[in-house]
């Protein structure tokens, strides 16, 4: 038996692969793509969705078929494809693992707590608390599924996520699927559908009963005076800074099995509920009328640390030093990230810009500044048009909405074939390489498609002219002055239009060609050129300089140097 | 169970490798026989903010990968800025050795912000023992950061209880640059003097 260090993700993919996973599904995002990647590596058959439902319904038919599935969802990505969970549920699926992560610190998704979106779907949901957990439990939710007939969820949180442990590995299991599984269609006729509720319902009490003995739950007996109920990583930290107090540590944390935590709470004198972010387990325990303490004793919502727990129990013990105050470093745009380029115009043109989230949404910050809002992936171009319909002629012809290529297949088309019935003005952001690979990852979006066999790219073109849309023009952003005169003209046409700015992502487009030099005899420190915040660029006093290793040669820099003093050196 | 476990702090800016720096150390410990986790924040070091990496190693269970404020045994600062700003998290008897590098952030870029003065005073005061480690010195021609991080590979080598073999086989593994950073830094911490030099004493696991 290897053992391997391994992040939960990698240890997610390694337990698919261990327990015969048919295919990995997943909508790319920070973890999912992760965790897709890994299962890539680990040779698994992958597919990349446009939208986590989308995720999800693909691997319901695969279940359908009688495969073993796994799904990889992006924080934040379930609640907006409940349904899809909530009907996969009610067909009954099985061999259906749904990985998610939750954030609790908000670090890079909303601190939304998914398992109340799997108690709405009425779906069990299991939470590893090491990477060693992590690569076991998809096994067991892959049983658990075969054995209930229902998607089972897999929950991590950023941290577990993030974090890395030993974890031992076995030989693959090599099934092939089990075939096509007939059932009586539960999703047409409303008797039928009130009959799958029933049966979920059903399913979840069955599960309540299995929750007593499971080895998946685990009481440990020590001290009386405390007793803790935790899950997920918060276990390990518990153990650390309580090690006499009891834990009743659970793994399967949906349907709370109220029961075992009865019992558990009459073996202690007083009875703590630890999670993050919300309390979903003390508001569960409360409702069946079992006494406890949990996050007003923390104080707070969202993540828990190890300062918080220490505070909470050993109120004598004392204070952590306090961190210096330092000033931030907050993330920025890559040297070379057509996003600055394409935002600068749009800070230029003096327009209220509503972007996407991921990379983009970093044109938010100083010294761009130049991102009004950023609601959530693919939201753009429908909060835009909610914006210009009630500012009206406030606004007209100075709001641009910028939606990124992947976006756009994931969730904003219709909303992009709606607007286009009025005049206004979206960029969709097209950052993929030549070839069709995307931005922000290993894993790609949909208009990529370098992943599907025989993967076709998405024509944007073609998609945004089939949707309604009346004028279609391509832009390269790093070309200012003609992406400035572009959006000039689209933004005063008395028609809607979509410009689509098409530069490859810095992270991706490798092969230099050349860097930006900054003669100083020419440079008068206007600071016209920092103002873009690239970080290759900065100001050492006395002139401005190019941080060579850095400087990726996208020649914004040069385009806004009014004295010319910024040449552009070629590299070969 | 009260193992001694080794707490290890990675601190730089996100590229230069403060991440895998830590997981090489970790898988090091792993081939070693002993037992080790880690913690990173990624999602903003992708993008140039703030890295940090938490590595804790020990003979038997580890039972959670994150270490408290003030609790780290060791700190590798690849960044003197991200140091300051993580150097709370060390024990006051414990060690930093920190390169003697800014990278100014956005702000500092644009002349809006002036990076802090004397921060290897202000990291002395903080911790009993601070190693500036002389990047320049040890690398007269510019390098890639891999070998710039396998330096810090090289200081947690002669700290930890870890066979030279199992560092080079890890450090082989990830590339040659690694290798020669490893080498470099252990040359480098090997001529520091004994009170420096001596082995860190962990806390409870
Ligand atoms: S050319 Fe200018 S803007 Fe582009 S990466 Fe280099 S320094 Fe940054
Ligand atoms: S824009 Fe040109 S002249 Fe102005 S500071 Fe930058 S390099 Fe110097």
């Amino acid at each position: 038996m290897q053992r391997k260090l391994r992040y939960g993700t990698a240890a997610i993919a390694q337990g698919a692969v261990e327990s015969g996973v048919h295919l990995a599904v997943a909508c790319p995002g920070e973890v999912a793509s992760a965790v897709l990647a890994a299962a890539e590596r680990g040779g698994l058959c992958c597919a990349s969705a446009p939208s986590e439902k989308a995720a999800l319904e693909m691997a319901l038919g695969a279940s359908i078929g009688g495969a073993r599935v796994l799904v990889a969802v992006r924080s934040g990505g379930l609640e907006s494809s409940a349904g899809a969970l909530a009907a996969a549920a009610a067909a009954g699926a099985t061999g259906l693992a749904v990985v998610l992560c939750d954030d609790p610190a908000a670090r890079h998704a909303p601190a939304l707590d998914s398992r109340a979106a799997a108690r709405a779907a009425m779906v069990p949901v299991l939470e590893p608390a090491d990477p060693h957990e992590c690569r076991v439990m998809v096994g067991s939710a892959l049983e658990l599924s075969e054995r209930f007939e229902t998607p089972v969820v897999v929950r991590l949180t950023a941290r577990l996520a993030d974090s890395a442990g030993p974890v031992d590995s076995e030989p693959a299991v090599h099934t092939p699927p089990r075939g096509w599984r007939w059932r009586p269609p539960g999703e047409v006729p409303a008797g039928q559908r009130r009959a799958a509720r029933a049966a979920a319902q059903e399913r979840l009490a069955q599960l309540a009963g299995f929750a007593w003995d499971t080895p998946l739950n685990r009481m440990e007996l020590r001290s009386p005076d405390i007793g803790v109920v935790t899950s997920g990583l918060l276990y390990g930290m518990v153990r650390e800074a309580l090690p006499e107090a009891s834990v009743l540590k659970l793994g399967l944390v949906h349907p709370v099995p109220t029961g075992l935590v009865r019992a558990f709470g009459e073996r202690v004198r007083r009875l703590f509920v630890i999670e993050e972010p919300e309390p979903f387990l003390e508001q569960e325990l409360r409702a069946a009328a079992i006494a406890c303490e949990g996050r007003d004793r923390l104080t707070r919502a969202g993540e828990v640390t190890p300062a918080m727990l220490r505070r909470a129990f050993h109120p004598s013990a004392p204070r952590h030093r306090q961190a210096a105050a330092v000033p931030e470093r907050p993330p920025e745009l890559c040297p070379g990230c057509p996003h600055r380029a394409t935002f600068s115009a749009l800070k230029r043109l003096h327009v209220t810009a509503t972007s996407d989230q991921g990379c983009a949404a970093l044109a938010a910050l100083p010294p761009l500044s130049a991102v009004d809002r950023s609601p959530a992936l693919g939201a753009s171009v429908a909060v835009a048009w909610g914006l210009e319909t009630v500012l009206g002629d406030r606004i007209a012809g100075r709001s641009v909405a910028v939606v990124g290529e992947g976006a756009l297949l994931h969730s904003a088309a219709g909303a992009l074939a709606h607007a286009a019935q009025r005049p206004g003005t979206v960029v969709v952001a097209d950052n993929r390489l030549p070839g069709g690979e995307g931005s922000g990852g290993e894993w790609q979006g949909p208009g990529g498609g370098v992943h599907a066999p025989g993967g076709r790219r998405v024509d944007l073109r073609s998609l945004a002219l089939s949707l309604g849309v009346p004028r279609v023009r391509e832009v390269d952003p790093l070309d200012l002055q003609g992406t400035i005169e572009a959006l000039r003209a689209e933004l005063a046409a008395p028609q809607f239009s979509v410009v689509i700015a098409r530069s490859p992502c810095a992270r991706l487009w490798t092969d230099r060609r050349a860097r930006a030099r900054v003669e100083p005899s020419r440079c008068n420190r206007c600071g016209a050129c920092l103002r873009l915040g690239c970080p290759a660029l900065s100001d050492t006093g006395e002139t401005m300089a190019v941080d060579a290793g850095s400087c990726v040669g996208c020649g914004l820099c040069g385009q806004v140097c009014r004295p010319g003093a910024i040449e552009r050196e070629e590299l070969r | 169970m009260s193992e001694r476990a080794y707490g290890i702090l990675l601190a730089g800016v996100g590229g230069q490798e403060a991440e895998l720096a830590g997981e090489l150390i970790a898988r090091a410990a792993i081939e070693a026989g002993l037992e080790a986790t880690l913690s990173t924040e990624r999602p903003p070091s992708r993008h140039g903010g703030s890295a940090v990496c938490r590595v804790r190693i020990a003979r038997g269970e580890i039972r959670t990968p994150f270490i408290s404020p003030g609790e780290a045994d060791l700190l590798l600062g690849l960044e003197g800025l991200e140091s300051l700003r993580r150097i709370h998290e060390v024990r006051a008897d414990g060690l930093a050795v920190v390169a003697d590098r800014i990278v100014p952030t956005p702000r500092m870029r644009a002349g809006l912000e002036e990076p802090p003065a004397d921060i290897p005073g202000r990291l002395r005061q903080a911790v009993a023992r601070v190693v500036l480690l002389p990047l320049e010195a040890i690398f007269p021609v510019p390098r890639e950061p891999a070998a710039l991080a396998g330096a810090f590979l090289g200081v947690a080598a002669c700290l930890l209880p870890i066979p030279a073999a199992a560092w080079d086989a890890t450090a082989a593994r990830e590339g040659i640059a690694w290798l020669e950073g490893l080498a470099l830094g252990r040359r480098f911490f090997e001529a520091q003097p004994e009170d420096v030099r001596c082995p860190l004493a962990p806390r409870a696991a």
